[in-house]
């Protein structure tokens, strides 16, 4: 694989369809230490069309306090890199306004293994859900909207 | 004193707003609170507990881009160029 002029892909808020998963997976194999990687598992949260208690969505939109979510997701991906296996996470999470089925956040895991990388997996998309200070509003069909908390 | 106070979410849609200057006479998070609730109203509503006279519990504020986890977070002293957030539970995609 050719490195020039690779830059890595760093987690934090990106403005919609700024990046996609396969500049996030090219970039993790790029990794300097890909040779003691054996699983890169993604998790790619999209909108759905329904909201938690089944109203019809016509589309999302997600805001961010920047500097607070970089600064949570960072600290999350820090703590992932922690467990033993875990070769290195990228977080992407986008803002802006979304309609159904598009990317609202990559979680990709690079490790080892792929039993701590489902772990460390999970673990990072339960974290980033609860301490990163993003926000999304669903706009129903009937034309009403709401900030969820 | 002045201070700067950023709208996200919720806020930005009372408001029309990404954030503002304000001036302020009583440099706490209180006074900085009863300003903003006499400007756009609905707030009140969403961040302040009339019963316990304070933010509501589930309100998170940050200073200069730093999480505060006071407890008594109303009566914090705010001063001159601070930049302030107020937060709702985060709910992220």
């Amino acid at each position: 694989m050719n490195n020039n002029n690779f830059t890595q892909v760093k987690s934090g808020i990106y403005e919609k369809d700024e990046i996609n998963l396969g500049n996030i997976i090219f970039s993790l194999r790029n990794h300097p230490k890909i040779k003691d990687v054996g699983s890169i598992l993604t998790f790619t949260g999209i909108v759905r069309n329904t909201s938690k208690d089944g109203k019809l969505i016509r589309n999302l939109e997600i805001d961010a306090y920047e500097e607070l979510a970089n600064r949570s997701i960072n600290k999350i991906c820090k703590k992932i890199k922690e467990i033993p296996g875990i070769i290195d996470i990228i977080i992407v999470h986008f803002k802006g306004v979304f309609d159904i089925k598009d990317e609202l956040v990559h979680v990709v895991v690079a490790s080892s293994h792929r039993k701590e990388g489902f772990r460390a997996l999970n673990l990072a998309v339960e974290k980033y859900k609860k301490e990163t200070a993003v926000w999304k509003k669903e706009v129903f069909l009937d034309g009403s909207s709401e900030w969820v908390h | 004193m002045k201070v700067e106070i950023l709208y996200f979410a919720d806020f930005k849609d009372i408001t029309g707003k990404d954030g503002e200057f304000l001036e302020l006479k009583e440099n706490t998070v209180e006074g900085l609170a009863s300003k903003i609730f006499s400007k756009y109203n609905p707030i009140k509503n969403l961040i302040w507990d009339d019963e316990i006279k304070n933010l509501k519990g589930n309100i998170s504020i940050v200073i200069n881009d730093k999480l505060i986890t006071n407890k008594i977070k109303g009566k914090m002293e705010l001063i001159d160029g601070d930049k302030v957030a107020f937060l709702l539970p985060f709910a992220g995609g």
